[in-house]
């Protein structure tokens, strides 16, 4: 990308967020409610490209660390602790969790992360569904109600919208940060050939388990901005589905470029909201469209805005 | 004179694998040591097991009194064996100087360290000398891809001596590539001997390029080392001449 290339997309970025910013003063209740959970989506599916997209593994765990985050936000919240500490210890929780968990799955298997993950999602969703602890979960928690920050998060507050958009660039500076850094060299050169890699000195487990690892505290963080959004939380319905959701959003948007998440999760905010359709509908709309992607234009949504701004190619010289 | 590279009885005889067994030798400080062998005698297998990338079943391997053998490629290269195989394995997307840099990068600082320090990982300088030096600077922001094979070898050599590595592993540096880009290859090989006692192995199929560029020679026949010297005396050695005619 040249100098002028790159300062034109972070003006870009930095003019959708402002926008995003001031949507309250143009947009109603419903529109901000939608606005805010397309932006939580979209730092989960961020933190499921790290893993997808960056170091060419597969999680299905994504969803689950979005579980955990919105059961410890509705625990934690309704015991009165303040939100932003709250925020940040679901993401924690989740990076502690996932770093074990990472390097005990790479340890003998090519496949190991995505079976293990498939395993850990399996586990968490059996626990948060109530089975076998806590007994009274089983049916949902009550949601989050609560002033300042939290005032009317689940009918469009305009604090709450806010506080998701913040996040939502922050997480995207982490990315962009990562990406321009000596990790974005070794991301490549281990996904294009890791074997030169691991002899040029890239130990390839070890990013791996590093960008799963920023991925679930990513996951953890949506969950806790998730949770005060919905006027019940279930977060049962938050592990498994939502993992194999988010897969599709990454894929559809294009894994391992920055603004791939934004459009796939943009795509899964509008089949169910605006298209009306049931969560169900939705994945299958989302299913459907991944695999005309994978069959089309293997680079996502990404690869279509790409090729809209990008001249003709010139003629090649005879 | 100290040795930097020790290998004691090294063996690997698995399935699948032209086999090594026991071999040993030592490269010392500012050494060009070649091991050559007709095809079949195991140089591949001997180059893999030094690198990392296949596991050794018996015997040691120690860089500096360390032992190193177990430990991974990745680990392997940061305590400082650089290496070029047998196929030149540059990162075609990247350009010439990003392909120098993430070369030197991980022997630099840890990882948060490269997180957060500066996007070239403070290795720009080295790369950048490496890169005059092996007269790729024409092509510093070319994609590595885009250049000719003969370049590519010679940018996947230079990659292995990016970070000052104590010791250099080439394999077969001279397959697929003319005369003349052996002769300067073998010069510029040469002049980074003299002017840093650069430490390296080239491990080769083509007796005549090890012969004139390295001080000593080892020659491998089925997995075993059977004979050492200066290139002169390997030359007339009659094990020599036998383990190159009986293939």
């Amino acid at each position: 990308m040249t100098a002028l290339r790159r300062r034109a997309a972070i003006a870009a970025a930095l003019l959708a967020f402002a926008v995003l910013l001031l949507a309250p003063a143009w947009l109603g209740a419903d529109g901000l409610h939608l606005v805010s959970i397309w932006s939580v989506t979209t730092i989960a599916a961020i933190g499921l490209n790290l893993t997808v997209g960056f170091s060419r593994q597969v999680s299905l765990a994504q969803g689950a660390f979005v579980g955990i985050g919105a059961y410890l936000a509705a625990v934690l919240s309704a015991k009165g602790w303040p939100f932003a500490t709250v925020i940040a210890l679901a993401g924690l929780l989740c990076l502690a969790i996932a770093l074990p968990l990472g390097h005990l799955c790479q340890r003998s298997h090519r496949h190991g992360l995505a079976m293990g993950t498939l395993g850990f999602a399996a586990l968490v969703h059996l626990f948060l569904a109530g089975e076998p602890w806590p007994p009274d979960a089983s049916s949902g928690i009550a949601g989050i109600l609560g002033g300042g920050i939290l005032d009317g998060a689940h009918s469009g507050g305009a604090g709450f919208h806010r506080l998701c958009v913040l996040v939502l660039a922050l997480a995207t500076l982490l990315v962009w940060r990562i990406m321009r850094s000596p990790w974005g060299r070794a991301l490549q050169a281990l996904r294009e050939n890791p074997g030169r890699a691991e002899t040029l000195g890239v130990c390839v487990p070890r990013y791996v388990l590093a960008m799963f690892a920023i991925g679930a505290f990513l996951g953890g963080v949506a969950g806790a901005l998730y949770a005060p959004l919905m006027p019940q939380v279930d977060p049962s319905h938050l592990t498994f589905e939502l993992s194999v959701r988010l897969l599709l959003i990454v894929v559809l948007g294009g894994g391992g470029y920055l603004l791939g998440p934004f459009l796939g999760a943009g795509l899964a905010v509008l089949c169910t909201s605006w298209l009306g359709l049931s969560d169900e509908g939705g994945d299958m709309v989302l299913a459907v469209a991944a695999l005309a992607t994978l069959a089309l234009r293997p680079a996502g949504l990404v690869a279509l805005a790409k090729r809209a701004q990008r001249p003709p190619p010139a003629e090649q010289a005879p | 004179m100290t040795a930097v590279l020790e290998v004691a009885e090294l063996c690997k005889r698995d399935e699948g694998f032209v086999p090594v067994d026991g071999v040993s030798f030592s490269l010392e400080e500012g050494e060009m040591l070649g091991i050559i062998g007709p095809n079949g005698a195991g140089k591949s297998t001997l180059f893999h097991c030094l690198v990392g990338l296949t596991a050794p079943e018996s015997g040691e391997m120690r860089l500096d009194g360390q032992s190193i053998r177990g430990l991974r490629p990745s680990e392997i290269s940061r305590r400082g064996i650089g290496s070029a195989s047998a196929v030149p394995q540059v990162y075609p997307s990247l350009s010439v100087r990003e392909n120098l840099v993430l070369a030197g990068q991980e022997r630099r600082g840890s990882m948060l360290g490269r997180l957060f320090g500066p996007s070239d990982a403070g290795v720009a300088g080295v790369a950048e000398r490496i890169c005059v030096y092996f007269r790729l600077d024409a092509h510093a922001e070319t994609p590595a891809g885009e250049l000719r094979f003969e370049e590519q070898r010679v940018l996947d050599v230079a990659m292995g001596f990016v970070g000052a590595p104590r010791v250099v592993l080439l394999d077969e540096p001279t397959s697929g590539i003319g005369p003349a880009a052996q002769r300067d290859l073998a010069e510029r090989l040469r002049g980074l001997n003299a002017e840093d006692r650069a430490s390296f192995i080239v491990i080769e199929h083509n007796l005549e390029f090890a012969l004139a560029l390295c001080t000593r020679i080892l020659v491998l026949s089925e997995g075993k080392i059977v004979a050492e010297g200066a290139p002169e005396a390997v030359r007339h050695d009659p094990n020599v001449i036998e383990a190159y005619l009986g293939h």
